[in-house]
């Protein structure tokens, strides 16, 4: 257990001496961007030791590790107000949206997975088969405005874009997140429904689901009892990788609904060369995708208690 | 020969041709603005109609599909030229240069790669050639851990530790025997992060950060269209159908050459 949270930490830190590495070496001065192409020599001096730049590289990496170590992210040079607000408020839009694609993806993926599996071969497991190869080649963005056709503009039963603001209740709110949920949802429901296929597929036909037959279980008690319970460790693998997918993703997303989320936070705070946002928002979404897999892992004990006495799958 | 090989592949050889075509002969030209013209629906002339400067959408299309193929063929090339060594490399060596190498794409795994993407080429200026590294980029350990993988296997088979006690070096070896033994896996990766990374491309254009205009791209050619959704609907449509069937071909061929060169995966 130790080593594990010791690996993790050493993980974090290395993701974030990454992120400052890489914003270190792209060109873009935040000072000058501030100031403009006009700005005289002697203020952008002035301006960069104001905001410290002209301190060496390792001591602001040092100097921001410690600071987030404490819950400090800084302040944002354009906005001036602390990060952690910034990033408090927006993600108000954008986590809701990534559990319920998420939530929506595994709610579609399962059943049809396991549906196709059972149907194996049959005319329904090719139809599905192919709807989900469509699925996985769509990009999320595109199958956003398609949505955005159908339900806003032909049927006009949602809003084309913006966000209605948690202000006024859960409901408008939540409606104008279900269409770039969906957007999000469906390309990873496809692919997740494909992985609980094929691993429903390769528990059906072990010794263990005969038995279970042999013994007089119907064929859907076999298939839900046994089949599906031990398919779920790839599935839940997946389920972890896609975590990271849904997070870029909504970056593309939140553009084609003009959500005020931490995607256009990130797009915005790098068109103003607002370095310690970027920084922050990217080492707080690596954090986010390392801490996920490590919580796979517990999953995976509590899926298969072989695992939590050091046996192998 | 399987279905999914055949649709795949004349898919892809359509995506291709289209693009080469592209190269000599377009029905207008993919720049060439008429606003007199503009948002014309699908006729004899214009195939698939014009869009909001009256530029015609077949032939931006067109266009779109080599520039498209240009930044993730390099995309895939960097990754590729970078991984596969780096992934036979731990293979052969072991030790620590593979405990190494993992852990640094465990690392490279963490960051959600478009977001990265977005990330440096937004910084590092857009346009096709940044788009190129930042997409090939998580290339990288994509293939170092496929190269790895397979390379680990043939590194165990009979005729390596054959070649090894009559004497060749790890490095003949690493070039003459394994690498043949996994080009095969590789082929597979490479149609797969093919088709990932036009999608991606697709996605940094969308945002302003691929391809820049005048020359054509799907994903801008989309958030041009998003604008004129009211009007011209269907602007809208046929650029994203034809980021789809190139995905869909590019998968379903690698599908294809992964059920024909592995038959133990057949029906799954």
């Amino acid at each position: 257990m130790l080593p594990r949270l010791i690996g993790l930490l050493l993980t974090l830190l290395a993701a974030s001496a990454v992120v400052f590495f890489v914003l270190e070496v792209l060109p873009g001065d935040p000072a000058s961007v501030m100031l403009g192409t006009g700005a005289q020599a002697d203020n952008l001096a002035a301006l960069r030791h104001q905001m410290g730049l002209d301190q060496p590289a390792w001591w602001r990496y040092l100097a921001w590790i410690g600071h987030l170590a404490t819950g400090d992210f800084g302040t944002s040079y354009t906005y001036s107000v602390p990060v952690a607000d910034l990033i408090r408020e927006r993600a108000l839009v954008s986590v809701p949206l990534a559990l319920m694609a998420i939530t929506l993806s595994t709610a579609i993926a399962i059943p049809v997975g396991v549906a196709a599996a059972a149907w194996r071969g049959g005319p329904r497991d090719l139809g599905i088969m192919g709807v989900t190869q469509l699925g996985v080649a769509m990009p999320n963005f595109w199958l956003g405005i398609l949505l955005i056709l159908l339900f806003a503009v032909r049927l006009a039963w949602f809003p084309a874009s913006g966000f209605a603001g948690w202000g006024a209740g859960p409901l408008p709110a939540l409606r104008s997140l279900l269409l770039p949920a969906l957007a999000l949802a469906l390309p990873q429901a496809a692919i997740l429904s494909r992985v609980t296929r094929s691993a429903v597929l390769e528990t059906l036909d072990e010794d263990y689901v005969r038995t279970a037959r042999a013994k007089g279980l119907g064929p859907a008690a076999a298939l839900w009892r046994h089949a599906v319970p031990n398919a779920l460790i790839p599935v839940v693998t997946i389920l972890g990788l896609q975590f990271s997918f849904l997070l870029a993703g909504t970056v593309i997303i939140e553009n084609v609904f003009t959500l005020p989320g931490l995607g256009r936070l990130m797009l915005q705070a790098i068109a103003q060369r607002d370095l310690i946002v970027v920084q922050d928002l990217v080492v707080l979404l690596a954090a986010s995708v390392i801490l996920v897999n490590f919580a796979v892992d517990f999953v995976y004990l509590a899926l298969d208690p072989r695992l939590r006495h050091g046996g192998a799958v | 020969m399987k279905p999914s090989l055949v649709v795949g592949g004349a898919l892809t050889a359509l995506l291709v041709g289209m693009a080469l075509l592209s190269l000599v002969w377009t029905p207008y030209s993919p720049t060439g603005i008429d606003i007199l013209h503009k948002l014309a629906p699908p006729s004899a002339t214009h195939l698939l109609g014009s869009d909001s400067l009256g530029r015609d959408v077949l032939s931006m299309i067109m266009a779109g599909a080599r520039n498209s193929i240009a930044v993730s063929v390099i995309a895939v090339a960097v990754g590729a030229g970078i991984g596969v060594p780096l992934g036979c490399l731990a293979a052969a060596k072991g030790g620590m240069v593979n405990e190494v190498t993992m852990r640094a794409t465990d690392l490279a795994f963490a960051f959600p790669a478009l977001l990265t993407a977005v990330m440096i080429t937004a910084l590092a200026g857009p346009g096709a050639t940044n788009a190129m590294i930042a997409i090939g980029i998580f290339n990288i350990p994509v293939f170092t851990r496929v190269a790895r993988g397979a390379a680990i296997v043939i590194w165990q088979r009979d005729f390596v530790m054959a070649a090894r006690a009559v004497g060749k070096t790890r490095w003949a070896i690493a070039v003459g025997d394994v690498l043949p033994n996994i080009a095969a896996v590789l082929l597979v990766q490479m149609t797969i992060q093919f088709a990932l990374g036009i999608i991606a491309d697709a996605g940094l254009s969308y945002v302003g950060l691929g391809t820049q205009p005048p020359q054509p791209s799907w994903g801008r050619m989309l958030n041009d269209a998003q604008t004129y959704i009211f009007r011209a609907p269907l602007l809208a449509v046929f650029p994203g159908a034809a980021i789809t069937l190139a995905v869909l071909g590019l998968n379903l061929l690698g599908d294809g050459l992964r059920d024909r060169l592995d038959p133990r995966l057949r029906g799954r």
